[in-house]
């Protein structure tokens, strides 16, 4: 672990050398020095915009994907359980998924207008379908051994359902949820360059509009940072559920 | 206790053969099989894999539908799973994300108990395989041999009147093993059910049961039934022991004659 950290921060440390000898030898306006953007991204913070910008970010995300896993969870358990509807929705799905939600942000804008809704919308489309598609894999992957124990016990459907097919899949749909995260924030910036007024892909359309290459800079090592944050600490959930389900799934 | 007075008939199988279907391909699992069970019996099914006992314990269960024949419990035809007939299977079907406390009371989950009621009765079930003091472990915790008694505490939390179990120490060590047959008798002994116990270990049937059921494959079918007449307690190195473990392996064709002539 020790070792991992040092290697890591070298990396970053030629980066930022390579990134400043790049940014002495070109225009500043082209590629701003580190120092430049470090002093923007604190005046940005200091002045206060950059936070709102955060807050609005991360509400946005935490509505939109909050949304699309609820949604995704119940509709896979309904349709992992009934395998029977799943065959009719399954080639639907198919066709919806490979479409970057992008794609769908000028029916978007015209339904919904600007402001919140876009951005909340293609993080739902982002992350809806991942975390639909993990949760029919595990419910139909629930160990026949459980169902047996649940038929013996007389279990009605409903409490086969919820005490064991929707606990044995959990490990798979977190796995989903995890993968979903990393998708969601990708397509939250696309999503608020879209008419949205405010929120971190704002700041990159407004940076640019402004001739602001430095906060530009400065809104991206922001968002990686985020990204970053939000992924360890799923990461740390799924270990603490991983720990209570059990090593072995079955 | 094997009450061998007492002939009340608990299951009743008659001319029953189970035929699965694989595409266009017919398998015989079960091919008439007939056999009756008393009441309280304790009785192995042993057979060498693909002898269908695994099938006729299913059947008694009501997971497998008999192609033809019939299989009563109590006089009346098996529907299908029934609390009462509880099955105990080789990989102990506990649930990982629940505590044993918490798996030994899942059959109790859709009975009209208050919450103290049902803990008296897991407590009662945990004491009986002496797993009190592991009640809030998770089955990962738990070694094969203490899984295997977690899953008994469980089918015995619903009070049933039959324990169906699948080969349930086969995945344990040989000490081990011996152990858990010893509880299985004591706790059979203590709550007198009937129990059909499917193994394809010989020493165990004959350790186990009143009465062994020997299958054979191609088509699964019931070979002979030997009564196992010695009380409980029973010696594994007793000459009446290894007189009916003989008498077994003679109905597998499995003795060698030619050394015994020479041991002579």
């Amino acid at each position: 672990m020790g070792t991992k950290v040092w290697k890591g921060a070298v990396g970053i440390a030629l980066l930022l050398a390579m990134w400043h000898l790049a940014a002495v030898r070109y225009d500043s306006v082209l590629v701003p020095t580190p120092m430049q953007v470090l002093r923007s991204g604190w005046e940005l913070l200091a002045d206060g915009p950059l936070v709102t910008h955060i807050g609005t970010s991360l509400a946005r995300f935490v509505v939109g994907y909050a949304a699309a896993a609820l949604c995704g969870i119940v509709s896979g358990l309904l349709f992992g359980w009934f395998a029977g509807a799943w065959r009719f929705v399954d080639p639907v799905v198919q066709i919806l998924r490979p479409v970057s939600p992008i794609a769908w942000t000028p029916f978007i804008v015209l339904w919904f207008g600007i402001g919140d809704i876009p951005a909340v919308a293609i993080i739902f489309i982002a992350v809806f379908f991942p975390v639909l598609l993990a949760t029919v894999a595990a419910v139909g992957r629930t160990e026949k051994i459980y169902l047996r124990v649940a038929q013996n016990f007389a279990f009605s459907r409903f409490q086969t359902l919820t005490k064991i097919v929707l606990p044995a899949s959990f490990p798979q749909i977190s796995t989903g949820l995890h993968q979903a995260i990393g998708t969601g924030w990708v397509f939250l910036v696309a999503g608020e360059m879209v008419g949205a007024q405010s929120g971190l892909g704002f700041l990159i359309i407004d940076s640019r509009n402004n001739l602001q290459p430095d906060w530009l800079l400065a809104a991206i090592l922001v968002i990686g940072a985020l990204g970053l944050l939000l992924d360890t600490a799923v990461n740390v959930g799924e270990k603490q559920i991983y720990k209570k389900w059990g090593t072995t799934t079955r | 206790m094997g009450d061998h007075d007492a002939m009340t008939t608990k299951i009743d199988i008659q001319h029953l053969s189970v035929e699965y279907h694989r595409g266009p391909e017919r398998f015989t699992a079960l091919s008439d099989v007939s056999l009756t069970v008393r009441e309280g019996e304790f009785v192995c099914l042993l057979g060498p894999s693909g002898c269908g006992k695994t099938t006729l314990l299913g059947a008694i269960a009501g997971f497998e539908r008999p192609s033809s024949g019939s299989v009563s419990v109590d006089g009346r035809p098996v529907a299908g799973p029934d609390p009462r007939h509880t099955f105990v299977f080789q990989d102990y079907g506990l649930l990982p994300w629940r505590t044993v406390e918490r798996n030994v009371g899942l059959g109790l989950e859709n009975r009209k108990l208050t919450r103290p009621e049902r803990q008296l009765t897991v407590d009662r079930c945990l004491d009986l395989v002496g797993l009190a003091a592991f009640r809030n472990h998770y089955p990962d915790q738990l070694s094969g041999g203490m899984r295997q008694r977690v899953a008994l505490a469980r089918a015995l939390a619903v009070d049933p009147d039959m324990l169906l179990m699948d080969e349930p120490f086969g995945a344990l060590d040989v000490i081990t093993r011996a152990r858990m047959q010893d509880e299985l008798i004591r706790i059979w002994q203590a709550c007198g059910k009937t129990v059909i116990f499917v193994t394809h270990d010989i020493e165990e049937a004959v350790y186990l049961a009143d009465r062994v059921v020997v299958m054979a494959p191609d088509p699964g079918r019931i070979k002979a039934v030997k009564t196992v007449d010695m009380g409980r307690g029973r010696d594994r190195t007793d000459a009446r022991f290894l007189t009916v473990r003989d008498q077994i392996l003679e109905i597998f064709e499995m003795k060698n004659y030619t050394e015994v002539e020479f041991y002579l």
